[in-house]
């Protein structure tokens, strides 16, 4: 048995690439091809992007991973990073005066955030030498100090600064590329060697110091190290990770690996319909032959071996040349993206080429499957006359295993079920549209006359074919719209969340007796908005104390344990939309609680929350929930509570508006007369954080517009191949409208009204289905605002007529012209 | 499954065959009631008008068709028992078949189409074989050429070389002669006739065509789908 198989595989092998010197399986080679290397491109594009962007992202938390604890992190943490080969880092950071005195003048104090590190530089990025003050590497007698220090205490290179019971020399003024959370620095920073920290005998009990275990190597280890950290949960540590280095940062690039997926998919779907309309071409060809091998004598088994051996040869075969295309072609474009991704992390290309091969090889297979076993099926009778084949309900669910099993492949485990019950509805609903379709082209072709008339049944002709052709051409558009609606939405959300002039600086701590002077020190600046806020903590919902220990979500956890900033306003701000509203008059105060705590916490709309402000309990009603759109930067707040003349608290104001992002000099020049003028009162400045994360979405957007690019491309690449691989019955119909003494004019009309009439269906077909799965994919997958648009059907309608017309004017031209001969040739040849 | 064909006088053994299709209304009765004994070496014709069944007829000889009633026994097997991969081993073996329309590979040169059966089988010396086979239908010079660049008649060699390289014991022939021209066409019923002689096989025709008709040994007429014996010219061919 086994010398016989490895006979036929040899069979099938001299077959195969005897069919292959005559170009033989060339629609499908071209289709597989496609689809293998728009994978490799997008997968190895995809993941040097991912890897650029978490870099860019490790670079603002200085790792890839950090720990972060109010209390002491056990040295055997550390000891487990090295163990898996991972790089550490430790800092202790606390807020603390530092003091510095010139000659016969008084001292200057300034609160800094001191921060004991115990390496020159951090693990990602690296401090950068401003030189303001000459650089020197940092020693058990030195300091470096942030920038805005220099100017807010007077400093120079001779200068000493105080801390607790050490005095040091300043090695430097540098900026850490460390913005990871800008409204907890907001006192200019001070760095140190850990080990002389100390030696400054500033902490001490009670002190609220901040320690940090940073990490950063190989993600297979980093993923260790992270799966051990989440085993023994410590209540008093946060977890940083620079694949989510904030939430909103989170969310943005969660939302564009998702787009990278979607257009591999795409891609590899829109190549599949090009198979399954070549194989369907060639499935009459297989038919013959299976039929003569059959009645030759040839058994089931060895057809399905032979036939089968020669179709994974041509999916190898493709796959290979698709893969290696896809890789020169990500080589090609590598350049480019440096423009673009700094730094840029090339990805290994090993698994981008693995998962484009087994895409090509899947593809193949998926769409190829119908024809395989329908052809498998040919009576050997056939030889003799035709026989009516079906395929059978196995075989669908086969080709549905196998397409679900490519799409696994693209994308994240924990999509498939949403695209298996996707896909299903979605092929259902082709279809049954598609039939319906067909049914429309069979009363217009009865209500016709004339040339219109024979080009509509030369459409009607194969209903079968035009079915494919409607869902497949359906399909390309419908994935070009979808990647459309999708992009557009993406980009719109991210470019509307950071408009130009978004407030990037905060100033806090103003006491109502300093509002004034603050105020005149502003005046030039415009756009200056401000609340009054007391800092609480919520300790009750309903009377029912909530504790920090109670919750489940780290979040959670954090919220009960800190202190939040709670705005005295009597209106809701018009920026914040209320999404639900008490309909009658509350029994106490009112507080408006922002949706995502309201969820954390199941408050309800009239529940009564307790806060702790300054040591005494006061209770508010929750008359509305509001939603916050945290990536904008304005003034917002978790709670709102109605201000109250019996309520005396102790409240300060604070404010934000928006500084010119290139100017170096004025936010130091603030911090400074604020020093001075109005002691106590913070700027605090997050304009950095705000050019990264708008880096990270330029760097986001550009990889969605560029892979879009791509896979339009691969798609009208798709288009002229499935159109190319059904040319033999257009010719037929040519030849047939030749002989019978048709005029050029005439079968060029005949001949276009064809493609421009299936193009417009496809494109009414896809726009309907778009616009459906713009929808849902708005709303459940990327929890964006969904948008719905009439002209898109019409501008499917038109675009779908326009790009089949041109692709029928490239590929037709020249047989719409022929002379009968010339086409009797073409098909005695094919 | 082997079974040597020199044992039987008898290749092939119709015992009252029916053949029936169900149409939309009604069923419909293609062979009827149908006997015939076909002896090893002999050449027979079958002959009918167009639609009469002589083709279903073939198809059920060959066992690439199951008779609704009756038994079908061909080179001692007896068809009605036999799996459909039990029948292509028969078919494998000792089977060949010619057809009106060639039944080529468009995409296949002369020589591989012959090749085909050869190298599905595994036989050995395939490319001599194919190559001897090609010559003693005197195309050896259009070897590599394709379907397409092949005349009617040189495409029909072609396709009695196909059929002939397994050296089969019956050998079918649905129309050989039906896409030719009246030249061509005796050309061709020579070569089958010297094929029959030199490689001894069984030879059954179906063919609209009474001269070719009446050059085989046996002549049968198929009408309404009763088969009646007309012709007898033992030798003609000779």
């Amino acid at each position: 048995m086994l010398k016989s198989i490895k006979n036929e595989a040899i069979t099938a092998s001299k077959w195969f690439f005897r069919s292959l010197k005559k170009g033989d399986w060339l629609w499908l080679i071209i289709a597989v091809i496609i689809a293998s290397s728009t994978v490799t491109v997008v997968k190895q594009l995809g993941e040097t992007v991912q890897q650029s962007m978490l870099r860019k992202a490790s670079e603002s938390i200085g790792a890839d991973l950090v720990i972060k604890s109010s209390r002491p992190i056990e040295q055997h943490w550390q000891q487990q990073a090295i163990q898996l080969g991972l790089k550490t880092f430790k800092s202790t950071a606390l807020v603390t005066m530092a003091a510095t005195q010139k000659d016969n003048e008084e001292p200057t104090f300034q609160l800094i955030q001191l921060k004991g590190i115990s390496a020159n530089q951090p693990l990602r990025g690296k401090f950068t030498a401003n030189n303001i003050l000459p650089y020197k590497k940092l020693n058990k007698h030195s300091v470096w100090v942030e920038p805005k220090l220099v100017s807010l205490m007077q400093l120079d290179k001779n200068s000493k600064i105080i801390l607790g019971s050490q005095e040091f020399s300043i090695a430097g003024s540098i900026e850490s590329p460390q913005v990871i959370n800008p409204m907890a620095s907001f006192a200019p920073q001070i760095w140190l060697d850990l080990s002389v920290l100390k030696q400054t005998k500033l902490i001490g009990p009670g002190s609220r110091v901040n320690y940090s275990l940073a990490v950063s190597g190989p993600d297979k280890a980093i993923k260790q190290f992270a799966k051990l950290v989440k085993q023994k949960p410590t209540p008093h540590w946060q977890v940083v990770s620079a694949k989510a280095p904030s939430e909103d940062l989170g969310n943005t690039l969660e939302t564009a690996w998702l787009f990278l997926d979607l257009s591999a998919l795409s891609a590899i779907l829109v190549a599949g319909m090009s198979i399954l309309i070549a194989s369907r071409f060639y499935l009459n060809r297989w038919k013959n032959s299976m039929a003569l091998m059959r009645a030759f004598g040839a058994n089931n088994g060895k057809m399905t071996r032979l036939f089968g051996f020669q179709l994974t040869w041509i999916a190898v075969f493709s796959s290979l040349i698709g893969v290696l295309l896809g890789y020169i072609i990500s080589l090609i474009i590598h350049p480019f993206l440096a423009n673009f991704f700094t730094p840029l992390v090339t990805a290994n290309p090993i698994t981008a080429m693995t998962i484009g091969f087994f895409s090509g090889i899947l593809v193949l297979w998926t769409f190829a499957w119908q024809a395989f076993q329908s052809a498998l099926k040919t009576a050997p009778i056939q030889i003799l006359k035709s026989v009516p084949s079906q395929a059978g309900y196995v075989n669908w669910l086969i080709s549905f295993l196998l397409l679900l099993t490519l799409v696994s492949l693209m994308l994240n485990i924990k999509s498939i079920i949403w695209i298996v019950i996707g896909i299903l509805i979605f092929s259902l609903l082709l279809f049954l549209a598609s039939m319906l379709l067909l049914k429309f082209l069979n009363f217009l072709q009865s209500q016709s006359r004339g040339w219109f008339k024979i080009a509509l049944s030369n459409l009607n002709k194969e209903p079968g074919l035009v079915q494919i052709q409607l869902i497949s051409v359906g399909m390309v558009l419908f994935v070009l719209m979808l990647m459309t609606f999708v992009r557009h939405d993406l980009l719109g959300n991210w470019q509307a969340s950071l408009p130009k002039n978004t407030p990037n600086t905060f100033v806090m701590n103003i006491q109502p007796e300093q509002k004034l002077a603050v105020d005149k020190l502003f005046t030039t600046i415009p756009n200056k908005s401000e609340a009054p806020m007391v800092r609480g903590r919520l300790v009750k919902i309903n009377n029912q104390t909530v504790l920090a220990s109670q919750q489940a979500n780290e979040r959670g956890k954090r919220l009960l344990q800190r202190e939040s900033n709670i705005a005295i306003l009597d209106t809701i701000p018009s920026h914040n939309q209320i999404v639900a509203k008490l309909n009658h008059s509350p029994s106490q105060p009112f507080v408006s609680v922002e949706q995502s705590i309201a969820e954390l916490f199941g408050i309800k709309l009239g529940d009564t929350l307790t806060f702790n402000i300054s040591g005494q309990n006061l209770n508010y009603q929750v008359t509305s929930i509001r939603k916050v759109d945290w990536q904008s930067f304005k003034l917002n707040f978790f709670f709102i509570i109605e201000p109250v003349e019996t309520r005396s608290l102790p409240f300060t104001y604070i404010s934000n508006f928006y500084l010119p992002v290139d100017d170096n000099e004025i936010a130091p020049h603030l911090t400074q007369q604020l020093a001075i003028k109005t002691p106590g009162v913070l700027l605090i400045d997050v304009r950095k954080i705000m050019t990264q994360i708008q880096d990270v979405m330029n760097q986001a957007s550009w990889a969605v517009s560029a892979l879009y690019l791509f896979t339009l491309l691969a798609s009208v690449g798709v288009l002229f191949t499935a159109t190319l691989a059904s040319q033999q019955t257009r010719i037929q119909s040519w030849l047939l409208l030749r002989t019978l003494g048709a005029q050029n004019k005439e079968i060029i009309k005949i001949g276009l009204t064809e493609f421009v009439f299936l193009g417009g269906l496809a494109g009414i077909l896809a726009a309907s289905f778009a616009q459906i799965a713009s929808l849902l994919i708005s709303v459940y997958l990327l929890k964006t605002e969904p948008t719905v648009d009439l002209t898109v059907w019409l501008l499917s309608l038109i675009s779908g007529s326009s790009l089949l017309l041109i692709i029928g004017l490239i590929t037709q031209w020249n047989y719409l012209k022929q002379s009968p001969q010339k086409l009797k040739k073409y098909l005695t040849n094919n | 499954m082997t079974a040597n064909v020199d044992k039987f006088t008898t290749v092939i053994e119709l015992q009252d065959v029916h053949y029936q299709i169900p149409s939309d209304s009604e069923v419909l009765d293609i062979i009827k009631a149908c006997n015939l004994s076909v002896q090893s070496k002999e050449i027979i014709a079958i002959v009918g008008r167009s639609g009469s069944g002589k083709s279903t007829l073939l198809s059920l000889m060959a066992g690439l068709e199951s008779p609704s009633s009756g038994n079908v026994n061909l080179l001692g097997h007896t068809l009605n028992h036999c799996s459909e991969d039990e029948r292509a081993q028969i078919r494998a073996q000792q089977v060949g078949f010619i057809f009106q329309n060639f039944q080529l590979m468009p995409s296949m040169t002369a020589l591989e189409n012959i090749l085909m059966p050869l190298e599905l089988f595994e036989i050995e010396n395939a490319q001599e074989k194919a190559l001897q086979a090609l010559k003693q239908v005197g195309l050896e010079n259009r070897a590599h050429h394709r379907p397409a660049e092949l005349s009617g008649g040189e495409q029909q060699r072609v396709a009695i070389a196909r059929a002939f390289v397994t050296k089969p014991k019956v050998l079918f022939a649905d129309e050989p002669t039906g896409n030719l021209d009246e030249e061509t066409a005796a050309q061709i019923q020579d070569l089958l006739f010297e094929l029959n002689r030199t490689i001894k096989t069984t030879l059954i025709v179906v063919t609209h065509d009474l001269e070719f008709a009446q050059r085989c040994q046996k002549s049968y007429h198929l009408s309404n789908g009763h088969l009646l014996e007309q012709i007898t010219t033992e030798a003609t061919h000779a």
